[in-house]
């Protein structure tokens, strides 16, 4: 190590050389920060979304083409044969809620609420009489808990059809999906209050499954895709199955090609990182070809040499690393708490933003700029070693 | 067996030969200054006996060991161990102090520095420049930078010591003083002496001398 640290004190000798080493350390690690944000944000975007979904659709919806359907045999032997953690009938239709003049289309859901947070994970709590509206319609519309707000139903109730049915409703509580359409256009009533008011009895016209714990986000979609087979086979071509995703799946794909296709282009801020570290080699070649050639005379081998320039490479990625993770885990926080970091939900469907590494990411964008160094690396061993001692010392010392 | 044998040496540089068909015999111990005018090819020799450059033909032996045969480990160690280095320019790197340039050769080779910082202790009062050793080489005159670089040369108790010009930049009495210093030095740690340079006054301190004109010796 004595050999390595006075090897090191040479290179680093003069002004210039420590500052363009700490210069061309920054800009690799910000290269590598910018690449694993994106990553991050990409995946903690699909993440959010996902579950921001879940939240609000369980696992899998069904839907019949008749519209209206009831939870009897043989649907419900054949739910038990994907062994759902919990069902949730629901009654969802088209509404317009008003307040003071403003108004917003809505999509009202008739659901229980014990079984619906079983299904969903979304605890939504409803006292009769009451509702529970999304944060960004409570804003749109002005109102918080305990202001009343009127929802108007395109069909009326048997006395008076043709009319729609316009009711008054006190805002019990307020809820956040996590998604922006989501948090704008759902309402929650008591299910049986809706029954009754749309005078449909047992009748719904979702059901909401979920086959695994809401409260975890999944690994995989495999198995959600699994149970919509099975359920599909099982079930008549009366129903559709779709899973949770299905709404928003473009985005989803577009996410995943976004992922790879970005993350090949920045691959170019890496290569531009890399070009730095290539002049440092160079600069540091030049200035202190002396200093090699007189180290190669006194017993320096190339194999020591090797060792030598491997080993600081190898220290300028892991400094590289270290300070991409602490910056990617800065601006994190930053996102969550600066507001001028929050994004218009309305244009990126999600209203914040976060980081989400997995270790796969971690290990892809490290290992691409380890064989980008390395690349660096031995360009910069190559010209050291291309030179022999003697042509180096007369050259040098002429 | 003499201690360095040199049989049939050739060495070209693309068409031009600057050695040729060099049989040199040199025993342990022995103070030899080899002689030429520039360009006759006696640095070329040097290096060829430091194990810095390699011969187009012939053998280059020295204490049992052909040159040639050893790969680049082997003659970085051959440097480090058995040859020590006096060049006309000393060489003492800015960015170290001068006792950390005299240990240099020990941290490259990865030796026990303690015994090694006692003889550059005692060396450098012995050449008069013990107050030289935590000062950085600018801060010290030409004649103490380069007693400072005979100790670093000498410092790991080399069985060879090459010297490319070492008078080269010195008046002609610190010349004189250095000249005297390397030979005397030579004979205390029983090392080889070679002294390449181009000033009868020089070579006429050493009992033989190796004349070189055109990759040839002639005397």
């Amino acid at each position: 190590m004595k050999s390595y640290f006075s090897i090191l004190k040479i290179v680093l000798q003069g002004r210039s050389a420590g500052k363009i080493l700490l210069a061309t350390v920054f800009s690799f690690t910000f290269s590598i920060a910018v690449i694993l944000c994106t990553f991050g944000l990409m995946d903690g975007f699909d993440h959010l979304l996902k579950s921001g979904l879940r939240h609000s659709s369980g696992d899998l919806l069904i839907t019949s083409k008749k519209g209206f359907f009831q939870v009897t045999d043989p649907l419900s032997e054949i739910l038990k044969s994907v062994g759902p953690l919990a069902i949730a009938p629901v009654i969802q239709t088209e509404a317009f809620a008003l307040h003071q003049g403003i108004s917003k289309g809505v999509l009202v859901r008739g659901i229980e609420p014990a079984n619906f947070s079983e299904a969903t994970g979304l605890k939504v709590n409803l006292p009769d009489g009451g509702l529970v509206i999304g944060e960004e319609l409570a804003r749109a519309l002005k109102v918080g808990a305990g202001d009343e707000i009127a929802l108007t139903f395109g069909r009326g109730n048997e006395s008076s059809q043709s009319l729609p049915t316009v009711r008054q409703f006190k805002i019990s509580g307020l809820i956040k999906h996590g998604i922006y359409q989501k948090d704008m256009r759902l309402v929650y009533l008591p299910r049986q209050d809706m029954a009754e008011l749309l005078d449909l009895r047992d009748y719904i016209n979702l059901l909401i499954l979920t086959t695994q714990d809401p409260a975890k986000p999944l690994d995989s979609l495999d198995r959600v895709r699994k149970d919509q087979q099975i359920l599909r086979s099982q079930l008549s071509s009366e129903y559709f199955v779709r899973p949770f995703w299905s709404e928003y799946s473009f985005l989803i794909e577009a996410v995943k090609v976004e992922k790879l296709s970005i993350s090949l282009i920045l691959q170019l801020i890496v290569v531009v990182a890399v070009f730095n570290i290539i002049a440092f080699v160079i600069y540091i070649m030049e200035k202190k070809a002396q200093d090699f050639f007189f180290l190669r005379a006194i017993g320096l081998s190339l194999k020591k040499l090797m060792r030598f320039w491997f080993i600081s490479i190898f220290i300028v990625w892991a400094i590289a690393c270290a300070g991409a993770h602490i910056l990617s885990i800065v601006f994190n926080w930053a996102l969550a708490n600066l507001s001028f970091l929050q994004i218009p939900g309305e244009i990126y469907v999600l209203s914040s933003l976060q980081i989400r590494l997995d270790s796969t990411a971690y290990i892809t964008v490290y290992l691409v700029s380890l064989a980008w160094v390395l690349m660096a690396g031995i360009f910069g061993y190559w010209r050291l070693k291309r030179r022999p001692i003697v042509q180096g010392l007369r050259q040098e010392f002429n | 067996m003499s201690f360095i044998r040199l049989e049939q040496v050739e060495k070209t540089f693309g068409k031009t030969r600057v050695l040729r068909g060099l049989n040199i015999s040199i025993e342990q111990k022995e103070l030899v200054a080899i002689r030429g005018a520039s360009g006759s090819g006696k640095s070329t020799l040097l290096y060829l006996l430091g194990g810095l450059d390699q011969p187009t033909s012939g053998k280059v032996i020295i204490d049992k060991k052909n040159l040639h045969e050893l790969d680049d480990e082997g003659l970085a160690n051959f440097r480090n161990e058995s040859v020590g280095f006096v060049f006309q320019f000393h060489f003492l790197l800015p960015s170290m102090t001068c006792r950390d340039n005299i240990l240099l050769p020990a941290r490259i080779g990865g030796k026990n520095l303690k015994q090694i910082e006692d003889d550059t202790i005692r060396l450098s009062n012995i050449l008069g420049v013990n107050h030289c050793l935590d000062k950085f080489p600018f801060e010290i005159s030409g004649g103490e930078q380069q007693r400072i670089n005979i100790i670093r040369a000498l410092s790991l108790r080399p069985k060879i010591l090459l010297c490319d010009e070492p008078t080269g930049n010195l008046d002609s009495k610190n010349s004189e003083k250095v000249t005297t210093l390397l030979k005397n030095l030579s004979a205390d740690f029983g090392a080889t002496l070679l002294v390449v340079t181009h000033d009868d006054k020089v070579a006429s301190h050493f009992p033989r001398k190796i004349v070189i004109e055109d990759g040839q010796i002639i005397g």
